[in-house]
């Protein structure tokens, strides 16, 4: 083949520009810091980085949901534990008034203090977090509870022209819900209704908590000892035992969003590694491939300069 | 007989040979760097003999043949073809490149962060369905979803436009050249007919075959003189002749309107210079589909859509429009803008069904019962027009307060559980094909064959990102081609210092041993005339 001072030239500024492609290739990825920069890099790869993101994205947003849930749940707790002191208190002080001996200025003290309970009650079942009634079923803004004319009464019923209603009622409509991972829907339990019934009660009178109360200081206004001592007493155990009762499904929930949020917290982590290893670059290996990429590109600069330079021009005269 | 008189005359010719190669070498050096030239040598050969009785045939000197160009036409038409290819993916990757910009992934501020935003905002809604904030998130975080896809699909149409310029530019470029090259056929013509051969115009009708092969391919046919005529590559058209037939110039459709009585009326950039506009019927609209090989018994708008930038041939002289048509286009400038509007009308398509089936998915779980049928006043969050994309925006009527948390207006203030459906459709695969229906409560149901509604979205990008790289690989390995074919022409008719260099040299020696002969011619003359005899 017939080499001329153009073949030389030509060919010596294409392969210098395959060398500085290369450079620029390394260098864009050294100073971004990612392995692509456009879908046209590696179109699969993009992909993939694009539903990463949006999957990282979307479990940043569950684990807001569940840091959330966890302080409803934390915040109920508390709420139920102030409950039940409260009527474990009210369940002593009829034992006190079951007491035949008593007087009738102590049993109307204790008629006092347990009217005094009941408002502690409904204050406690008030409590609200971020703004909202935690027991107030989906009517998070009304007070769900009321003394009324000393009776602890629940406001919320999901149909108040039908209180009755409220045995049939569909249990899923009157809590809240979150989700806490892709397709998985968490129920929190806030129907103040559930603590206002203790279904296992026998007597119709005391089935509700409010009615109950009425009837304790109602008993204890009347000195009624009999009725404190019998149906009264057992009847306000199966009201704690109630609350307890929805206070354990309540940790159930907490236990359940502090394995989501163990679990939502791993996947992220997970998820982000996964990312940074297809993202990425390796910097101590690009950069190690741009040092020898810009030493070929020196190399190829100075080999230029010396074969391009002589012809036979040099030599003659 | 010899005698000294001829003597001197073969000498002189030795002299004038051999200037007339030392100019020539001169000529070769002067242009060492011009594009397109080829080398050209002077070719001699031994002048006619004398016959010398009883001796034998004696020369009478050297005679200058031609002077010749050295090419290999045959990679010189390779070059042509595969420049021509080069430059088709070379213009198709330029234009994708501008529509990889518009899409901006992968990136924290392209339109997949915007929707994800948006699904985000109903998550919190669904949390905090009492909160008027909450709602107005809502409302702004949709609105921002719908400006970016409008703001692209703007864009879009802007990139598209300026396609469509960039190909009627090509098509007067093209037309531009073939006038040239038919002023160089005349010239070459006027010397060709005195039976020399104009080297130089020869190249420079080659350097310009060249440059017409980047804008588009053609087929082109040489006639003794040296002249080009140029056809379409399937023959069928004339755009330039030798023989005064009736030639065409290239024009574009730059826009296509269906206009009331069932017609089009067709905005054509003749010869890329000016516009002009025709109307054409349902019939003339499908032979333009056949060229392009569809069969279209039914026209819909989005074929009549993609015939904009079409490079159609008009009639280049003569009263009225004549137009031809052809499709055998098929590599170059224009082809490459050709495909990369394809590729942008791909986008554009995908992205109205991207933006409609966002747009319906949301607006139906917000408008219906848990039966799935509508109800009167839940309104649509979002409303569009015959181009999703481009039309997208939230409905008038909706104020924060209109957007539906629960399950109805008279929900508890509690009830998040719509504001969850609409935040969870992020994972429903939808079909666009199908109908929408609720699953359970008011989930969608994931249909068959179906994708996420990020996902519908991804898939434009990464549409996109394929073309694009299909592209870039081709034009790699066609540069690395034309390199190697651009070496082989270098080799043959580019021109070597050195060489040319050593020839001159060796002219010049010739030169100087044919001024000794005269000399020593001169002094024999002298001798003879001067010192014999008187």
């Amino acid at each position: 083949m017939r080499i001329t001072n153009k073949v030389l030239s030509d060919t010596f500024l294409r392969n210098l520009s395959t060398n500085l492609n290369q450079m620029y290739k390394y260098q864009q990825q050294l100073s971004s810091g990612k392995l692509v920069s456009r879908p046209s890099d590696d179109p699969l790869l993009v992909a993939k980085i694009m539903s990463m993101d949006n999957n990282i994205a979307l479990n940043e947003q569950y684990n807001t949901n569940i840091r959330d849930s966890l302080g409803w749940v934390k915040t109920q707790d508390t709420a139920l534990a102030d409950a039940t002191s409260t009527l474990q208190r009210i369940k002593d002080l009829i034992i006190y008034g079951a007491n035949g001996s008593l007087s009738e200025l102590d049993r109307s003290a204790i008629s006092e203090e347990v009217k005094q309970k009941l408002d502690q009650l409904a204050d406690i079942l008030n409590t609200s977090f971020d703004g909202r009634y935690i027991f107030a079923g989906q009517k998070t803004h009304s007070r769900p509870f009321k003394v009324e004319d000393g009776e602890l009464v629940y406001n919320n019923y999901l149909n108040p022209d039908d209180p009755d209603a409220e045995i049939n009622y569909d249990e899923n409509s009157n809590n809240v819900f979150r989700e806490i991972s892709q397709g998985v829907e968490i129920k929190l339990i806030t129907d103040g209704n559930k603590l206002m019934r203790a279904e296992d009660v026998e007597n119709e009178d005391n089935k509700n908590l409010g009615d109950l109360l009425s009837n304790v200081i109602d008993a204890l206004d009347k000195g009624d000892t009999e009725k404190l001592s019998g149906e009264l007493l057992a009847d306000i155990q199966k009201h704690i035992d109630n609350v307890v009762r929805v206070r354990t499904q309540i940790g159930a929930i907490y236990n359940r969003l502090e394995a989501a949020e163990e679990r939502n917290i791993q996947e992220n982590l997970h998820l982000k590694e996964l990312l940074s290893q297809r993202e990425d670059i390796d910097i101590a290996e690009r950069f190690m491939e741009y040092t020898v990429m810009s030493n070929v590109y020196v190399a190829s600069l100075n080999i230029g300069a010396k074969i391009l330079q002589p012809s036979l021009l040099d030599y003659l005269r | 007989m010899t005698g000294l008189f001829n003597t001197l005359n073969t000498a002189n010719k030795g002299l004038m040979a051999q200037q007339t190669s030392l100019h020539t070498a001169g000529h070769n050096i002067a242009n060492a760097n011009t594009r397109g030239y080829s080398r050209q040598r002077v070719e001699l050969k031994a002048d006619m003999a004398y016959k010398l009785g009883g001796v034998g045939q004696l020369g009478t000197g050297v005679k200058m043949d031609s002077i010749n160009r050295i090419v290999d036409e045959y990679v010189v038409k390779q070059i042509r073809n595969e420049t021509s290819k080069l430059e088709t993916y070379t213009a198709k990757s330029q234009v994708i490149d501008q529509l990889e910009v518009i899409f901006n992934e992968p990136s924290d501020t392209g339109l997949n962060f915007y929707l994800g935003e948006m699904f985000d905002s109903w998550q919190e809604l669904s949390k905090n369905p009492e909160s008027l904030t909450s709602k107005t998130i809502v409302v702004e975080k949709s609105r921002a979803l719908a400006e970016t896809i409008n703001h692209m699909a703007k864009q879009i149409n802007s990139l598209k436009d300026e396609t469509v310029t960039q190909l009627e530019k090509n098509a007067l470029d093209f037309n531009s050249i073939v006038e040239k090259l038919a002023a160089l056929n005349d010239q070459i013509y006027n010397i060709a007919s005195s039976s020399q051969v104009p080297n130089d115009l020869l190249d420079q009708r080659d350097l310009m075959l060249h440059d017409l092969a980047t804008i588009a391919n053609f087929r082109a046919t040489f006639d003794a003189f040296g002249r080009v005529s140029i056809k379409t590559a399937d023959g069928q058209i004339d755009l330039l002749a030798t023989g005064g037939q009736e030639v065409y110039e290239l024009s574009v459709i730059t826009e296509i309107e269906a206009n009331e009585n069932g017609g089009y009326s067709i905005n054509i950039s003749r010869g890329g210079r000016e516009s002009q506009v025709i109307t054409m019927d349902e019939n003339g609209i499908r032979q333009l589909l056949e060229i392009e090989g569809q069969e279209a018994i039914d026209i819909t708008p989005d074929m009549v859509n993609r015939l904009v930038g079409k490079v159609i041939f008009t009639n280049k002289e003569g009263e009225g429009l004549d137009i031809r048509l052809s499709d055998s286009i098929s590599s170059g400038k224009i082809q490459g803008n050709t495909e990369g509007l394809d590729v942008i009308e791909d986008s554009i398509k995908e992205l109205n069904d991207f933006a409609k089936m966002m747009a319906d998915a949301i607006n139906y779980v917000h408008t219906r019962d848990t039966a799935g049928k509508p109800v009167d006043n839940y309104i649509n969050i979002f409303t569009y027009g015959d181009d999703p994309a481009s039309s997208l925006a939230i409905n008038q009527d909706l104020e924060a307060s209109k957007i539906l948390a629960g399950k109805d207006y008279d929900s508890p203030e509690g009830d998040g559980s719509r504001a969850l459906a609409i935040a969870r459709l992020r994972n429903v695969k939808l079909n666009p094909q199908d109908e929408l229906e609720f699953g359970q409560g008011l989930l969608l149901k994931d249909m068959t064959g179906g994708v996420t509604i990020e996902g519908a979205y991804a898939n434009i990008v990464i549409d996109i990102g394929i073309s694009k790289e299909h592209a870039d690989n081709i034009i790699a390995n066609q540069k690395v081609l034309v390199g190697q074919l651009e070496l082989r022409r270098e080799s043959t008719s580019g021109v070597s210092i050195d060489e040319e260099i050593t020839n001159i040299i060796k002219y010049q020696k010739a030169y100087e041993a044919n001024a000794r002969v005269i000399a020593t011619l001169a002094e024999m003359l002298d001798v003879l005339i001067n010192r014999t005899g008187v």
